[in-house]
């Protein structure tokens, strides 16, 4: 998997939740460009090209960031907080995706910037029709920033 | 002689005649001047200007005139001085006629030269008239002048005139000697001095220059004013110069000045002598010393005004008792006028019961005896009764007969006043000295004692004061009889002495405890220097003290045993305090423990739930058609299972939630919040047939979140047991109920049985078989723990069949919004499906 063209960036820690997840996107034909981070540090080494991924474009960010909020290493919240705070990731939508109904966690990643929130339900039926809604909607319905590349890229060089 | 000598000579001696009209009619020496002044012919000419018969004629009747004119003079020139000559108007009469004589003559020597005849014959006229009429009164006045005595009377007149006057001579000197005699006398007796009308004095007499002390050369020529001792007022001289510049006798006293400055006093009487016409010519002064009597008389004045200005009422009276003198102190005192005491009874001034002491008064006056100093009682005019001290003196003439009786008397109501107030005044304070506790002493310093009180006496334990102040030793009463010694030389040297401490003894020997003040007061008595104190007995107290001394050991003993359980105490304090910042720091541990915990069933237990889920559903699409039917059930019993256990999380959740929540009271509008419930649960009443029937309900004051939460659980359970009825029917509507409102929620379920009411609303605990009802056995809790939060309750009514009422208690809306709520009332009542 080329990872210069990644359309998703799925953080999560629990292989069972992104086999869910992935296999949720499989069925709408979204899951080929996914890159799977496991926690939080390896989240931020992908989207800023650093660490193990240092030899990885800025050219090429995701279209769309799910992100779980528990996570080994950084926090969610953390890494949620790293992407908005930096103009070079900021405009990439970040989907909250977690199993926690509390309502600090809710108004926290609001506070901090994300452009959605969901909860995993905990019956799979709705888990799935709920991944299929975001993906479409960030990926297909959304209408990103035009160039988004573009700062990112020309700070490459 | 010719016209031109007569001219002549009339130029050089005609001129003394007295007629001056003659002067210039002569002027040409005999010829008229300017031709004759009439047209008659001058009588000259009668005379043919013949100088010598015309000088004749003219010289004649020249003397003729002369002579006529010189008679009337000296008759009214006799006339005059002589007023006693009689017929005097005859006399004026017969000089008139000669006078008018004089004049025809002097015409006569006029017309020679000028022939007026009118002017001649018309004092001719006058003339005869004149002479006719002094020969008219002439005649009547002819007998009366033959009475006149002839000569030879006359004579004998003078004769026995000259006798008389040699008679009168003797007699006159005889009247001048007597004269001088009188003068001298009354030199000696009176001072004399004559002044003329300016007051320069003429003459003085010895006594004037003794008494004046100036010697004569000096008062005569001088004026009198030279002895004014302006002791009078001007107009006093004015008075007096008027009556004598009249002629009138002045009569007065006068105060002089004399030579030296001293004043003296004279009675004086100043006489007038007039001239002939009444006018004064001199004045005579005939004055006697009575400066003595001035002075005495001033004396007396003096002695007048200090009787009249006493503050004591004197009075004099006579010997029946009536008041003749009356000063101002009296009217002061007794309110009488001098005028309206005068010639009243004494008797007015004395009260009823005392009317008979007048007359015992009055017979010891009578006697010649007095009354001094002798206190009683008057009554002033206005009727109060004045205390008073009188002095009665009889009053003798210059014979020494009692003539009547003199009475001073002094209003002493006031002192006596003062004197009772003393008096009380020491009688409080003996009574204060009498009846105080402390003992109270007067001794001498070698140790009489004069004076004590009973506390004193009983003090020290005698039965009286006359046996303790029999003691004739001081020393007997302290316990150490040196003690006296030392606190008398002690009070020699200070005056005073306070809080003295000193034991005394008694007279049974036992010691007496005392604090004692004690004064030394020099020269007050005729004993010597006195000492006086103050005792107060401090037995009890020095007893208590000691006692005091040993609770106060006790005391300290067990200070100190409570110091040291105080001590323990403490640190058993400390120890507990320690241990609840141990549990309160377990407490709250365990509170986010619980946090925590509730965190982690809400993430951590809802993803392997949706795991086991999740691979389920996908063995189940992937691979149920490879399985069979048996396999396929047991997926489905595990889906199942996990979709149980996710609303039993969830539930949970929510219930601890409702926990943790922090109440966040408000007025909150309710049917809005039932209708979103209602909303939430249309998939639940999709394909049913349910009635609704909702009130409009009050305000409610609450928290709106954990509200809906209650009425989201309830119509839940309502919707849940009315499943088997064709129709649901649900109520919701309030009532008021002391001051609480309260919400009920009406089924028409299958409801319960009332005798596991008590286990409704438990945790876990169903009242339904799952197959049945499905649910968790949390809801009810739930809604319980919000009622409750609420600080309102929660029950249930059912019947089993029939249907179930959950009804519950909430505050009213602080604001008064009643009335909106009963206005809104109306709304929804219909049928929802």
């Amino acid at each position: 998997m080329n990872a210069n063209e990644i359309d998703i960036l799925l953080v999560d820690d629990s292989q069972d939740d992104i086999d869910l997840t992935l296999h949720a996107l499989r069925a709408e034909r979204l899951a080929n460009r996914v890159f799977v981070a496991y926690d939080g540090e390896e989240a931020l080494d992908f989207l800023f090209c650093s660490g193990p991924h240092s030899d990885r474009s800025f050219d090429h960010p995701p279209k769309l960031i799910l992100l779980d909020l528990k996570l080994p290493k950084v926090d969610g919240l953390q890494v949620l907080k790293r992407i908005k705070e930096d103009e070079r990731t900021q405009t990439i939508p970040v989907v909250l995706m977690t199993s926690s109904k509390e309502e600090r966690d809710r108004v926290q990643g609001y506070a901090l910037g994300v452009n959605s929130y969901l909860q995993k339900p905990v019956d799979f039926e709705e888990f799935r029709k709920m991944v299929k809604l975001a993906g479409l909607y960030w990926l297909v319905v959304n209408q990103a920033p035009v160039v988004s590349s573009t700062p990112l890229a020309a700070e490459a060089k | 002689m010719t016209h031109a000598a007569a001219s002549r000579l009339a130029k050089a001696g005609i001129l003394t005649l007295p007629a001056t009209g003659l002067l210039w009619l002569f002027n040409k020496a005999g010829q008229p001047l300017g031709g004759p002044s009439s047209n008659y012919m001058p009588h000259g000419y009668c005379y043919m200007w013949n100088p010598g018969i015309v000088w004749l004629h003219a010289i004649s009747d020249g003397l003729i005139a002369i002579s006529y004119y010189t008679i009337p003079a000296i008759l009214i020139y006799f006339i005059r001085k002589n007023r006693g000559i009689p017929f005097s108007r005859v006399f004026w009469m017969f000089g008139g006629f000669i006078l008018a004589c004089g004049t025809t003559h002097v015409l006569e020597i006029w017309n020679v030269w000028h022939g007026d005849y009118v002017l001649a014959g018309v004092v001719k006229g006058v003339t005869a008239a004149i002479s006719v009429l002094t020969a008219a009164m002439l005649i009547p006045l002819a007998p009366k002048a033959l009475s006149l005595p002839g000569l030879e009377v006359v004579n004998r007149e003078l004769k026995e005139q000259v006798a008389e006057r040699e008679r009168s001579k003797a007699t006159t000197e005889q009247a001048l000697k007597d004269l001088a005699d009188q003068k001298f006398a009354l030199d000696q007796h009176a001072i004399v001095a004559t002044t003329d009308v300016q007051g320069t004095i003429t003459y003085v007499n010895d006594k004037f220059c003794a008494i004046s002390k100036y010697s004569r050369e000096e008062l005569v020529g001088a004026n009198h004013r030279i002895l004014n001792s302006s002791h009078h007022p001007k107009e006093f001289f004015h008075e007096m110069y008027h009556t004598i510049a009249n002629g009138r006798v002045w009569r007065g006293d006068i105060c002089n000045r004399a030579k030296d400055g001293s004043l003296y006093w004279v009675d004086t009487t100043i006489v007038p002598l007039l001239t002939e016409d009444g006018k004064p010519r001199q004045y005579m002064a005939i004055r006697a010393d009575i400066t003595d009597r001035k002075r005495a008389e001033e004396v007396r004045e003096r002695l007048a005004a200090i009787v009249d200005s006493s503050d004591d009422a004197i009075i004099s009276k006579d010997l029946n008792g009536v008041i003749t003198a009356w000063n101002q102190g009296a009217e002061k005192i007794f309110g009488y006028s001098a005028s309206e005491a005068a010639g009243k009874a004494m008797l007015i001034l004395f009260p009823p019961e005392r009317l008979d002491d007048e007359a015992g008064i009055l017979a010891h006056i009578r006697k010649g005896e007095g009354v001094n100093h002798f206190e009683t009682v008057r009554v002033r005019k206005d009727g109060t009764k004045i205390e008073v001290s009188v002095t009665i003196s009889p009053i003798r003439d210059s014979s020494g007969t009692v003539v009547g009786a003199s009475t001073i008397a002094r209003d002493i109501t006031e002192r006596k006043q003062i004197q009772e107030a003393r008096l009380l005044a020491e009688e409080r304070y003996r009574r204060f000295v009498e009846r105080t506790a402390a003992g109270v002493l007067r001794n001498t310093l070698d140790g009489r004692i004069l004076e004590s009180n009973d506390a004193m006496v009983r003090m020290l334990g005698y039965d009286s004061r006359a046996e303790f102040l029999s003691r004739p030793r001081p020393e007997i009463h302290y316990v150490n009889p040196e003690e006296r010694q030392l606190l008398v030389e002690q009070l020699k040297q200070r005056g005073t002495l306070n809080d003295y401490e000193a034991c005394f003894k008694r007279r049974d020997g036992k010691p007496v405890w005392v604090v004692m003040s004690l004064v030394l007061v020099k020269g007050e008595d005729e004993a010597g220097d006195i000492l006086e104190a103050t005792v107060i007995d401090v037995t009890a107290r020095k007893h208590a003290e000691q006692q005091l001394a040993e609770q106060a050991q006790e005391l300290s003993q067990q200070a100190e045993e409570l110091l040291h359980t105080q001590r323990e105490i403490r640190k058993l304090n400390e120890k507990l305090e320690e241990r609840v910042a141990q549990r309160t720091a377990q407490l709250a541990a365990a509170n986010q423990e619980l946090e925590a915990f509730t965190y982690s069933v809400s993430h951590d237990l809802r993803a392997p739930l949706r795991h086991i889920g999740g691979f389920s559903r996908i063995l189940m699409e992937d691979f149920g058609s490879e399985m069979n039917p048996e396999a396929q059930r047991h997926l489905q019993r595990i889906e199942e299972g996990v979709r149980r256990m996710g609303l039993l999380v969830d539930e949970l959740l929510n219930l601890a939630r409702v926990g943790r929540h922090s109440l966040k009271l408000q007025p909150t509008v309710l049917n809005p919040v039932i209708e979103e419930v209602v909303s939430l649960l249309q998939p639940e009443t999709q394909d049913r047939q349910v009635t609704w029937k909702i009130a409009g309900l009050p305000e409610a004051q609450c928290d709106p979140v954990l509200i809906k939460q209650v009425f989201q659980n309830l119509i839940a359970n309502a919707l849940k047991f009315t499943r088997p009825r064709e129709c649901a029917v649900i109520e919701i509507d309030s009532r008021q109920e002391e001051e609480k409102l309260v919400v009920w929620i009406r089924d028409n379920g299958v409801g319960f049985d009332m005798k596991y009411s008590d286990k409704l609303f438990g945790v876990f605990q169903r009242l339904h078989k799952a197959e049945d009802f499905e649910g968790t056995g949390i809801g009810l809790a739930t809604v319980q723990r919000i009622v409750t939060k609420h600080g309102g309750r929660v029950w249930a009514d059912s019947e089993l069949g029939k249907g179930t009422t959950f009804s519950f208690t909430l505050e009213p809306a602080k604001n008064d919004l009643q009335e909106n709520a009963l206005r809104n009332r109306t709304i929804s009542t219909g049928a929802r499906s």
